[in-house]
């Protein structure tokens, strides 16, 4: 079965992502920050590695950069809903929603997904970057 | 789209920095010529790259943001200065204009609003993105600056055309509007030539329009 990592400094996104991709068949798993994400792929690398962008001490952009040097051909998904904003909503068109993903984008991400999606647009982005 | 612009992008987060890089490089006519984490470094990037425009963020250089701004115009007037910030401090955004910032967009505004803004000011114009535009007309925000009359028509209007342009904006007809402001409907129509002829608008409507847009209907 394909491998999924999750990194997203929100348990309950990672968590929601998990039940997802488990119940598609995917092995999962779920780290809550971007150093902690980083050692557990090393330690045991996935095939799609799903990282949000905006995150306390290592940022997603830092992440992908990190896999990205030692790992051409892993598959990568960056998300993110603009960051910053606290309990406020997340906001898809925002300017900065749209340049986390820029770097992201810049820094090796295949694909960019923005927040809030559906389930069906994360499962749709996962088997748009395996091999078929 | 804008028209050759040569950008320099101040911001004190590194992730912030790169992504506007990215995404402005990928605009017709924009070419990023540096960026800059600090005060200090902005202000030598300026005189390094001699860029067209500068957007720039507060944060990058704490307290003295606005001091910033008036120095970059006093050696550079020419230099046209975006901010591109999350503070919507109505004090802040009013010194911000009166140091001789051009244009101002709170980042989690539609990315279309920074688009917009980099072609106004490509262009000579000015650039307050609807957020902004709304607490500026509204009278939340003194923005008389360095040509700040030019985007700010409402600020011209007397006290008696904002009270006939609300009850336009309520939806109240001339005759109405003549009675409960206890003048004669003459009165009245003559404030509301005024104050079209002042917003260049043509029709009742876009006069309706205006008044909904610029923050007159619920006050």
């Amino acid at each position: 079965m394909p491998s999924v990592l999750i990194i997203d400094d929100e348990a309950e996104v990672g968590e929601a992502m998990r039940r997802v991709l488990e119940r598609e068949g995917f092995t999962v798993t779920v780290t809550g920050g971007g150093n902690e994400g980083v050692l557990a792929f090393e330690r045991n690398p996935a095939d799609v590695v799903i990282t949000d962008v905006i995150m306390p001490k290592t940022h997603g952009v830092d992440v992908i950069r990190a896999i990205r040097a030692k790992h051409a051909k892993t598959r990568i998904i960056a998300m993110s809903g603009g960051g910053n904003f606290g309990p406020l909503a997340y906001e898809p068109e925002a300017i900065t929603t749209s340049a986390y993903l820029a770097a992201a984008k810049q820094a090796g991400a295949d694909e960019v997904l923005t927040k809030p999606f559906d389930k069906h647009d994360l499962v749709a982005a996962v088997r748009r970057l395996l091999p078929q | 789209m804008p028209r050759n612009s040569r950008i320099l992008i101040a911001d004190n987060h590194g992730i912030m920095r790169d992504g506007l890089c990215a995404l402005l490089a990928g605009l017709d006519g924009v070419e990023i010529v540096g960026t800059a984490a600090n005060g200090a470094d902005t202000l030598r990037a300026v005189d390094e790259t001699t860029p067209d425009m500068l957007i720039v963020d507060f944060s990058c250089c704490a307290t003295t943001g606005t001091d910033l701004i008036g120095q970059i115009k006093k050696r550079r007037p020419e230099l046209r200065i975006l901010v591109l910030t999350f503070h919507k401090e109505d004090y802040l955004i009013e010194a911000a204009l009166r140091a001789g910032a051009d244009g101002y967009v709170l980042k989690n505004e539609d990315r279309a609003q920074l688009f917009c803004a980099i072609n106004m000011l490509s262009e000579g114009k000015r650039y307050l993105s609807v957020a902004i535009s709304e607490r500026v007309t509204s009278g939340h925000v003194n923005a008389q600056g360095p040509g700040a009359g030019r985007t700010r028509p409402a600020r011209t209007l007397t006290p008696r055309e904002i009270e006939v342009i609300k009850l336009i904006a309520a939806g109240q007809r001339t005759r109405e509007i003549a009675r409960q402001l206890s003048l004669s409907h003459k009165t009245i129509e003559k404030h509301r030539a005024s104050l079209m002829r002042k917003l260049g608008l043509k029709t009742a409507t876009a006069v309706a329009a205006f008044a909904i847009t610029h923050g007159y209907h619920d006050s």
